[in-house]
């Protein structure tokens, strides 16, 4: 079965199942994965920080990437997860129209790895940044993370 | 805020987009508009999601109503467009060029142009539109950071969705437009 997983949000699973966000640009999606039990989790947060925005973790839970991974990884612990096996997978952070003014999608993304790296969460791979648009499938049965990119 | 006279001032836009594109492309262009709403931006379109390859204008709003303009041309459109400007054989363009690009960006600027010259009349203030910004790419992955900048305040957006049809193609373009509320809010009471 497949879960779409649109902006703002994130979902955990496990076993068996694919999770999916489609037509990734300047938002960081994060798979986390934990292998010795199966529990895939997914963010596909838009903006880098919940820190001057006050947000309220009811109410805005994916839509930063610092909350965004704190919840996910609570979710993923309420399954059984453990800290030390997760792994990470990081995409997206692209700046389609090469603006100067603003870089949503680089501060997503060193948003993520600093959370990550805080977590002590090991990011095993990434398909970030440029000007492109990326597709993203999470199979919960492998952990495998598939990337379509369509220029 | 006047959701009949929104309404009106939509549709006078839209008529006014029509006329533009046909004057400029000599080819009936159907255009359709939907009501226009107050929504999240993310739910503003469900192009969020798609994989549709194309290409994208992006204007900034500016002046006493703040938002956000985007245009996106289903390829075949975008070529399709080029060719007839540039009096091109029709399907002459496979590929945009730098110079296609620009055109692109100039019939972006035109049609929101003229959209927000409506607009400004009728709320009695002065909205412009700055530079367009061209990209290509998925349709969603397009619209997401322009999405993403509204959702820094969790402001409401004024959501105005206009599409339009070279008849000859029976593709649809669609052009979106993202304003504050609040600042058209205040802008409306005051005028």
């Amino acid at each position: 079965m497949n879960t779409e997983v649109p902006m703002g949000e994130l979902v955990v699973i496990k076993e068996e199942g694919n999770l999916t966000c489609h037509a990734v640009g300047s938002c960081a999606v994060v798979a986390l994965y934990d292998p010795k039990l199966k529990i895939a989790g997914i963010i596909h947060a838009m903006l880098p920080s919940s820190v001057p925005h006050h947000a309220s973790r009811a109410t805005d839970n994916g839509k930063y990437v610092d909350t965004a991974i704190d919840l996910v990884l609570e979710k993923m612990r309420s399954f059984g997860a453990q800290s030390f096996n997760i792994n990470a997978k990081l995409v997206g952070g692209a700046n389609m129209f090469n603006l100067s003014s603003s870089n949503i999608g680089m501060d997503n993304i060193l948003s993520a790895k600093k959370k990550l790296k805080e977590e002590g969460i090991k990011l095993i791979g990434e398909s970030i940044g440029g000007s492109i648009g990326r597709s993203v499938e999470f199979s919960a049965a492998t952990g495998i993370v598939t990337v379509k990119i369509i220029f | 805020m006047n959701e009949e006279k929104l309404n009106e001032i939509t549709e006078a836009a839209s008529q006014r987009c029509s006329a533009v594109l046909f004057k400029l492309t000599n080819k009936q262009i159907q255009v359709i508009f939907s009501p226009p709403i107050i929504t999240d931006a993310k739910k503003a379109t469900p192009l969020l999601n798609s994989e549709e390859i194309g290409e994208g204008v992006y204007l900034p709003i500016k002046g006493d109503v703040q938002g956000s303009g985007i245009l996106l041309f289903p390829k075949e459109i975008a070529c399709h467009l080029c060719d007839i400007i540039m009096k091109r054989k029709l399907h002459t363009t496979q590929e945009l060029c730098s110079f296609d690009k620009e055109v692109l960006k100039e019939v972006s600027n035109i049609i929101i142009g003229n959209y927000l010259s409506v607009f400004s009349n009728s709320i009695k203030g002065e909205v412009t539109e700055g530079m367009p910004n061209f990209t290509s790419g998925m349709f969603g992955a397009i619209l997401e950071e322009v999405v993403s900048n509204f959702a820094k305040d969790n402001s409401k957006v004024l959501a105005i969705k206009i599409e339009f049809m070279l008849e000859t193609l029976k593709l649809k373009g669609t052009m979106l437009l993202l304003f504050e509320s609040e600042t058209v809010s205040a802008n409306w009471l005051a005028s």
